[in-house]
């Protein structure tokens, strides 16, 4: 969406994030910065020179630290064994390596600065601040130990460099002037210069803020995990990748009973009938599909979206929320856009870079209506007044298109339903009901600075509901993915199926389903245990109890158990069959 | 319990005179065992309720005029019993944030933390039901008659720690034997066991707990009995008032008596964008007559019983509301000014905080959100630094900025 005009408008934000260099945490020259430093005078071998040894390479694997050494000279691979390699340096050769009376003649240094020949070149300048390092601390005497700290842990601090690009082709850094905040300190902390520390496995969000632009930057932590997944479709592709670089194993395909009963639930909201096998198609042809859907997504789902929005829209026929144009256009954003418009009535959008302006020239698409027994109907006339001019306002679209006369309202349908971000806020809510949670979560909150789990794959999924936006073929897609699929349990970045308390009406039906007794619907907690306690059940086998409550066959020690009522309530409280899984 | 004048003493002396230590030993005695939050929905106008300005122009001041109170300390003379009783209470005048949406403030106020997409914060009730368990036979956390329109839960804690909001008493009236239910409850433990299907997750272990207390609750008759206000006499029903909030504030005390530690009191109808004077005052009973009512009948009823010095009442809602009346003679949201009282549970009685003569900012002493909320749980007792294992099972501190208010523990 275009921000308003101004004479340095910005075009984009560009961000790169990149690993603070070694200038920023290098040894000074001068005493007074030594002292900030915080290193004391003499230079401690473990803790000050081994890691310039380490950062210079001198004990990588194809130098000093293979396991022969090089040249005559081993030292421990990337320094982890301090004493041999305090050995090596200070003591071995007689100590040329080291010239405890004239420092500048030590080989350690006339060798990596190239004034003696070295086969591994020129590695240090000799006016380096490392190279100062090293040359008091073999004035010093060459010691192991200067200090009795040891070092126990390093924190990795992420830079973002935050660059402006402006209209005139210009580009400047305004890293030092951007607001930062984090999505997750869990993951991730920022500071106030933009440097980023990852605290723990992950990802988030650091939401980066400047001259009313808003980028996230995702940072995170691998898991360290390794796993085998072949992608089935789109979905599978863009989460394999994301497994890939997030080093995450999935779980492990579900059993087909228990497939079975989650996509009835999921996609039906129903028990499945005994015998029911994997058949995606068969499904979504169930009469209980349009029903189950359009309540859930409070739209009629068996025909295209965007028609049923224009239509709805423009049809005298809408559910009024109130009869203000604002919070009309303000539920008609949220409820198809998926974004909360709120905060822009009074001032532009802090969170997004909606403006006051547009706010207002939004609402007025709705100043020609009035509320008739709860329902919008057209009116010949009517004006929104601006808060601040106190002057009628142009009915515009973000994309600067005027309204022209007749029903504004047609003009602000079909951009609502072509915009973009319909598709995705429609493929987002989709997505939460067939999977449990949305890509953006909650699925009415999207806005840059809550950006979602696994971007490119909702951006594919709203290309694909862009190109057919019917809810039962893209529902079809979800189910088809291997990643629907997936076992379940608690796992990072949809690698587990989600574990979740059946919605309050689907158990209620379930229940009624196992008993002919109906519970008042509630959801998870102590008054839905109290309702339960209410139901006193008919008996039944305990093989046709297992079958119609759990969709599967018990086991031989399930077998075993006392038939009768109290084992039909016993399953009916069961974690089993409580929870989608 | 000290007195008003005590606590200026304090202040005057300073350091000097009573230190923090004191203060806090003071504090370690008078520890509150439990809560009542009277929540006031929608963002009650501090200038028609504890913070007047009399002296303010018509446009500022509204129609209300203060109840004789003490010097420099304007309530409303539509509170005239609240009024009567800031000797026993904590006025605090200067709480101040920069939520202005309802569902972003309700947030803030009931946890201590700005709302985050990555993490669902726990509510105080949730916190308090989290460290004092969930109870011997009632629930440890109560919301009634229903919950805030932004409903917070549990936040990250599990979801037994939400609170339990009661229907009728015969809602907890199962339909077989105690002994019988016994057997069914061994049952599902039963097959529970044979069952691998469902890996334990938080919501998995909660739903255990849902039925531990559901088994517990409905197998106690005084327990059962706590849920029914209908059993008190209707002298006190009236003095409580006979409207939502007074039969909340009832229902609240019998609760608290039972072992509830936490019970929230919602109250409607506070957010006054229009006719602020006519939506306060008016009604049956009229929004501030009805809490007048409700409000000092429950502290002058926990005090009778002696349980005012163990239970902390807490009075507040989202934010404050806009200095300036607005055309519609309504006053639209404002949470940099918003009013709170503490009393009971060993809080110092004492007035915290004033704001400008308009009630615009707080002058000389702004409290925090977060120090509003580390005080209630310093207060009950809880260390508002303890960590625990947020989502993911990462350490989160239950909040991680704020400082006691001093003058009020």
């Amino acid at each position: 969406m275009p921000s308003a005009v101004s004479s340095l408008k910005i075009v984009s934000l560009c961000l790169c994030v990149s690993v603070v260099g070694f200038q920023e945490t290098s040894y000074p020259e001068d005493k007074a910065a030594r002292a900030a430093f915080a290193i004391r005078e003499i230079p401690d071998f473990a803790l000050d020179v081994l890691p310039v040894l380490t950062r210079v390479g001198c004990n990588a694997g194809a130098c000093h630290g293979s396991a022969k050494g090089q040249g005559g000279f081993r030292l421990s691979l990337l320094g982890y064994d301090a004493d041999a390699d305090h050995e090596a340096l200070a003591l071995e050769l007689r100590s040329r390596r080291v010239n405890r009376a004239r420092p500048a003649e030590s080989l350690m240094l006339l060798k990596p600065t190239g004034k003696v020949s070295h086969g591994g070149g020129r590695v240090l300048k000799a006016d380096s601040p490392e190279v100062a390092l090293l040359r008091d601390w073999i004035a010093a005497g060459a010691p192991r130990k200067t200090r009795d700290e040891t070092l126990v842990a390093i924190e990795a601090t992420r830079e973002i460099r935050v660059t402006a690009r402006y209209s005139n082709g210009a580009a400047r850094d305004v890293t030092k002037h951007a607001l930062y905040s984090t999505n997750d300190d869990a993951v991730a902390t920022v500071s106030a210069d933009g440097a980023v520390n990852v605290r723990g496995k992950g990802r988030t969000a650091i939401v980066v803020r400047y001259g009313g632009h808003v980028v996230p930057v995702l940072v995170g932590a691998p898991y360290g995990e390794k796993g085998e997944f072949k992608p089935a479709n789109v979905v599978d592709e863009h989460l394999a990748r994301v497994w890939r670089e997030m080093e995450i194993a999935p779980a492990p395909p579900a059993a087909d009973h228990v497939l079975v009963r989650r996509m009835h639930l999921d996609v039906l909201g129903v028990l499945p009938e005994r015998g029911a096998t994997v058949d995606v198609d068969a499904l979504l042809a169930r009469p209980e599909f349009v029903a189950f859907w359009s309540r859930k997504l409070g739209v009629p789902v068996d025909a295209r979206l965007d028609d049923v929005v224009r239509k709805r829209i423009t049809g005298d026929a809408a559910f009024a929320p109130s009869d203000d144009p604002r919070l009309m256009m303000e539920h008609t954003i949220q409820s198809q856009h998926g974004f909360r418009m709120q905060c822009a009535n009074c001032h532009n959008h802090p969170l997004e870079r909606f403006t006051q302006d547009q706010y207002h020239e939004l609402s007025a698409f709705y100043a020609r209506v009035r509320v008739d027994k709860g329902r919008v109907v057209a009116a010949p006339r009517g004006e929104l007044t601006h808060p601040r001019t106190l002057k009628a306002v142009a009915p515009r679209l973000p994309d600067g298109t005027v309204a022209s006369d007749g029903d504004r309202r047609a003009a602000f349908a079909e951009w609502l339903v072509k915009d973009r971000r319909f598709a995705r806020a429609w493929a987002n809510r989709i997505w939460g009901e067939v999977f449990g949670r949305g890509i953006v979560h909650p699925v009415d909150d999207m806005r840059a600075s809550n950006p979602p789990l696994v971007p490119e794959l909702l951006e594919a999924l709203a290309e694909e509901f862009a190109k057919d936006p019917r809810v039962r073929p893209f529902v079809r897609l979800l189910l088809t993915s291997k990643a629907y699929a997936l076992a379940s349990g608690a796992g990072p970045l949809l690698s587990r199926a989600i574990i979740k308390p059946l919605p309050p009406d689907v158990l209620a039906g379930a229940i009624e389903r196992v008993t002919g007794q109906r519970p008042a619907p509630h959801p998870s907690g102590l008054r839905q245990a109290l309702e339960l306690m209410k139901i006193d059940p008919p008996a039944l086998d305990v093989e046709e109890l297992y079958w119609r409550a759990l969709s599967r066959a018990p086991s031989e020690a399930e077998r075993k158990l006392p038939a009768g009522a109290d084992l039909v309530w016993a399953v009916l409280a069961s974690k089993e069959f409580n929870f989608r899984h | 319990m000290c007195t008003r004048r005590d606590v200026l003493k304090v202040g005057a002396l300073g350091l000097a005179g009573l230190t923090l230590r004191d203060v806090l030993a003071h504090s370690q005695d008078a520890r509150a065992k439990s809560c009542i939050l009277v929540w006031l929905n929608g963002g009650p106008s501090h200038l028609e309720t504890f913070d007047l300005k009399p002296e303010a122009p018509q446009e500022v001041r509204g129609e209300f005029k203060p109840a004789r109170s003490i010097d420099g300390v304007y309530v409303a003379e539509h509170l005239p019993r609240i009024a009567g009783m800031m000797g026993k209470l904590a006025l605090l005048r200067s709480v101040t944030s920069l939520e202005g949406n309802h569902d972003r403030a309700t947030h803030y106020l009931l946890t201590g933390h700005h709302p985050s997409p990555a993490v669902a914060y726990p509510p105080m009730g949730a916190v308090v039901a989290n460290e004092f368990g969930l109870g011997k036979d009632v629930p440890s956390h109560v919301t009634v008659p229903r919950p805030p329109d932004h409903e917070l839960g549990a936040g990250y804690l599990s979801p037994a720690c939400a609170p339990f909001v009661p229907g009728a008493p015969r809602d907890l009236e199962p339909v077989v034997s105690l002994d019988r239910l016994k057997r069914r409850r061994e049952m599902v433990k039963a097959v529970d066991d044979l069952s691998r299907a469902v890996e334990e997750t938080a919501d998995v272990a909660a739903r255990d707990r849902f039925f531990e207390q559901a088994y517990r609750l409905v197998a106690s008759a005084e327990a059962k009995a706590a849920f029914d206000v209908e059993r008190e006499p209707a002298k006190v029903r009236q003095a409580y008032g006979n409207h939502e909030l007074g039969r909340g504030c009832l229902l609240a005390r019998r609760l608290i008596e039972a072992g509830t530690r936490f019970v929230t009191v919602v109250d409607n109808g506070w957010d006054t964008h229009e006719a602020i004077g006519r939506r306060l005052r008016e009604g049956f009973p009229g929004k501030l007559p009805g809490l007048d009512q409700a409000y000092a009948t429950l502290i002058e009823d926990l005090e009778s019983r002696g349980l005012l010095k163990e239970t902390l009442v807490v009075l507040m809602g989202e934010f404050g509301r806009t200095p300036k009346l607005n055309a519609a003679g309504g006053r639209d949201h404002w949470p940099r000014a918003n009013s709170v009282v503490l009393a009971g549970g060993g809080v110092r009685p004492g007035v915290v905080g004033t704001t400008d003569a308009h009630g615009e900012l707080p002058d000389k002493r702004p409290i925090a959100v977060e120090d509003l909320v580390y005080t209630i749980y310093t207060l009950l007792g809880i260390d508002p630094r303890k960590k625990y294992a947020g989502p993911g099972g990462r350490p989160l501190p239950i909040l991680a900025e704020g400082e006691a208010i001093r003058e009020v523990v």
